[in-house]
């Protein structure tokens, strides 16, 4: 108690240092987190990019699906998904559920013809699921309405030379071998990422694709959306449960896209080492100015020690007085990080452009604090260590030697 | 009462002709196209998109029946020796060089020279029920008009390619002269004219198809047959293990 009040009562009388060594702490604290922030948001934006892409959270087949289903396609698909889905949608958290229909074949128009991987959907569940993903570049997304409406990928637009409002027919073979064959309507044109997808992709109605393929009611899987990604642990028994009773099997998103856990661990040693680079530049600069202003005091510490004070109650001083800087500092540094981190997001956030996408995002600043308190502790700690070099050296020196340092 | 019970009868037998008629009427077409014969000839096949040549190439088949058939590519050089398998529904592509044949799915086979393979394997009487529309003259691929039977032909196996036809038979002769191919919701993906009749063994026989695609409405095929002759044909040709020592 006496040392914390003498801690306190030293940095007042020193004002013009306790700021100079406080406000390396605040700054150096500022921009820990807004780096930390930063990032944080990074890989929060990326994780929820792909699952809020099209992915959903889980998604579930028929059992054998997975493994079978390119084969035989048409044995493996879920009948009857109407039951399911009212099963689903009582699990708590679940935001939505929305079946999807896989189809191959050809679309043509009267000059030539493309293979096409399509996916049938239902558009008003996709819509409100993963709507503000989708990029169309020339007309709009398949409606409810425009049951015969097809939104096709920018490559196999450009080799048939299909544009919005064109007219073509899709063929595809169904589950007994015969050909079967619809007239679609373009209602607009995508731009995918990948190269290979946009070649052969197409987007079409499920109620349609259900009616061309001559399976009523089916869907090759059912695509789950959680309200929050934080709750797919909580909900994976769940869903299991579900599967069990109905014959299904299910996937995790992470499970889908296994490439998260690598691109994430490339993004995050590449950030964390330009972490580590900042967080040393702190320190150093934190302990720099510990030092030198703890050098400007030696004669003080010298005046101290001739009134008969012993050397290890010199040390708990002056330590507890920058363990106060320190907290000080720190405290400070958390509060204007986070105000300047609130201050940024209202502003609009960073903008970061992606390549492959036409319009970036906007990044926001999202620190965490599990982070900033570890931060918290280890800059208390270092303020308490910066200044034990020099002051083993005071110690070390003889009083009268103190007494002269200038 | 007695005048409505005649003419009653008299529409049934005309009916039960009708029927009877329409079946044999297919039966008869199919026999002019060589369905069910056993043999080996040559086929010579043309491409054209947009009103030109784009492809020709020569192979030689040998035919088992309406369920087996197995050809040979002899030109252009690119697909020399490669060789087609087909055993009821199913179909192998073996390319030379590589060690199995590759099975061809359904869906796979919608593209291109594969899809006029379908329009090949089309076999009337056993895959449709027919029934006898009506009579018409129509013109035939170079224009003669021709008295025909109009047949509405449904599929009765699954795994009939197309679900329906619509087949016009030359009235005398019973040689098909055109054929419209739809699929379940309707659409016609395939006209198909039929013409080069020419003698074989005693009978006649059409050799020449010119199919029509009805999607890509810019192209179309003509396939011919020359060169037929009856063999007998060793089952080790439609052997899918057999394809590589060829």
């Amino acid at each position: 108690m006496l040392y914390l009040k003498l801690g306190i009562r030293n940095i007042i009388k020193n004002i013009r240092r306790s700021i100079l060594t406080i406000s390396t702490i605040i700054i150096g604290m500022v921009f820990l987190i807004l780096a930390n922030g930063f990032i944080n948001y990074t890989l929060w934006g990326f994780r929820e990019g792909i699952i809020r892409g099209g992915i959903g959270h889980f998604q579930i087949y028929k059992k054998g699906f997975l493994a079978q289903g390119d084969e035989k396609p048409f044995e493996y698909l879920i009948t009857d998904y109407n039951k399911i889905i009212k099963e689903i949608n009582k699990i708590p958290g679940i935001k939505a559920v929305t079946p999807r229909l896989g189809f191959r074949g050809l679309l043509a128009n009267s000059d030539n013809s493309a293979i096409i991987l399509g996916n049938a959907g239902d558009p008003v569940g996709e819509e409100s699921m993963f709507g503000a993903f989708s990029s169309v570049v020339d007309g709009q997304n398949i409606t409810e309405e425009d049951t015969n409406g097809l939104l096709i990928g920018k490559s196999v637009a450009k080799k048939l030379k299909l544009k919005a409002g064109d007219p073509c027919t899709v063929i595809v073979s169904m589950n007994d071998g015969s050909i079967n064959a619809l007239d679609f309507n373009i209602s607009g044109v995508k731009r995918l990422v990948i190269q290979e997808l946009d070649k052969v992709y197409a987007l079409a109605n499920i109620k349609t694709v259900q009616e061309l393929l001559n399976v009523s009611n089916s869907s090759d899987s059912l695509v789950l959306l959680l309200t929050r990604t934080e709750d797919v642990e909580r909900t994976e028994n769940k869903v299991s449960q579900i599967c069990d009773k109905f014959g299904l099997e299910y996937r995790r998103w992470d499970q889908i896209f296994p490439m998260y856990y690598d691109a994430k661990k490339f993004y995050s040693s590449a950030l964390d080492f330009a972490m580590f680079i900042i967080f040393s530049i702190t320190i150093f600069a934190i302990a720099n100015t510990m030092m030198m202003v703890l050098f400007e005091r030696i004669r003080e510490i010298g005046t101290i020690r001739s009134l008969g004070t012993t050397r290890i109650k010199v040390l708990k001083i002056i330590m507890s007085e920058s363990l106060i800087l320190g907290f000080i500092g720190s405290a400070i540094g958390i509060i204007s990080g986070f105000t300047l981190s609130y201050l940024v997001n209202s502003l609009g956030g960073i903008h970061v452009s992606i390549p492959g996408q036409p319009s970036g995002y906007q990044a926001h600043i999202r620190p965490d604090i599990t982070v900033v308190s570890i931060y918290f502790l280890l800059f208390i700690i270092i303020s308490a260590i910066a200044v034990i070099y020099p002051l083993i050296k005071a110690a070390r020196m003889s009083i009268a030697d103190a007494l002269r340092w200038i | 009462m007695k005048r409505n019970i005649i003419i009653a009868v008299f529409l049934l037998i005309r009916l039960e002709a009708f029927s009877l008629s329409a079946d044999e009427i297919v039966s008869n077409t199919d026999k002019t196209r060589g369905v069910s014969s056993i043999c080996e000839l040559l086929i010579h096949m043309e491409d054209y998109s947009m009103g030109k040549l784009s492809e020709t190439s020569d192979m030689k088949g040998y035919i088992k029946g309406s369920e087996k058939s197995m050809i040979i590519y002899t030109a252009p050089f690119n697909m020399k020796n490669r060789k087609i398998l087909s055993i009821n529904d199913d179909m192998w592509v073996f390319i030379p060089d590589t060690q199995k044949p590759v099975r061809v799915t359904a869906s796979q086979r919608l593209l291109g020279q594969a899809s006029n393979g379908d329009v090949l394997k089309i076999r009337f009487e056993t895959d449709y029920s027919p029934v006898l529309s009506g009579e018409q003259t129509i013109p035939d691929i170079d224009g003669i008009k021709r008295n025909c039977y109009k047949l509405d032909l449904n599929a009765k196996r699954t795994g009939a390619t197309y679900k329906k036809v619509i087949l016009w038979v030359e009235k005398e002769t019973y040689y098909p002269v055109k054929e419209d191919c739809f699929t379940l919701s309707g659409k016609k993906l395939k006209t198909v004219f039929y013409s080069g009749i020419k003698n074989f063994e005693s009978r006649n026989t059409v050799t020449k198809m010119t199919i029509f695609d009805e999607v890509v409405t810019n192209n179309f095929t003509t396939i011919e047959n020359f060169d037929e002759k009856s063999a007998d044909i060793d089952d080790k040709y439609f052997n899918r293990e057999y394809l590589k020592r060829m």
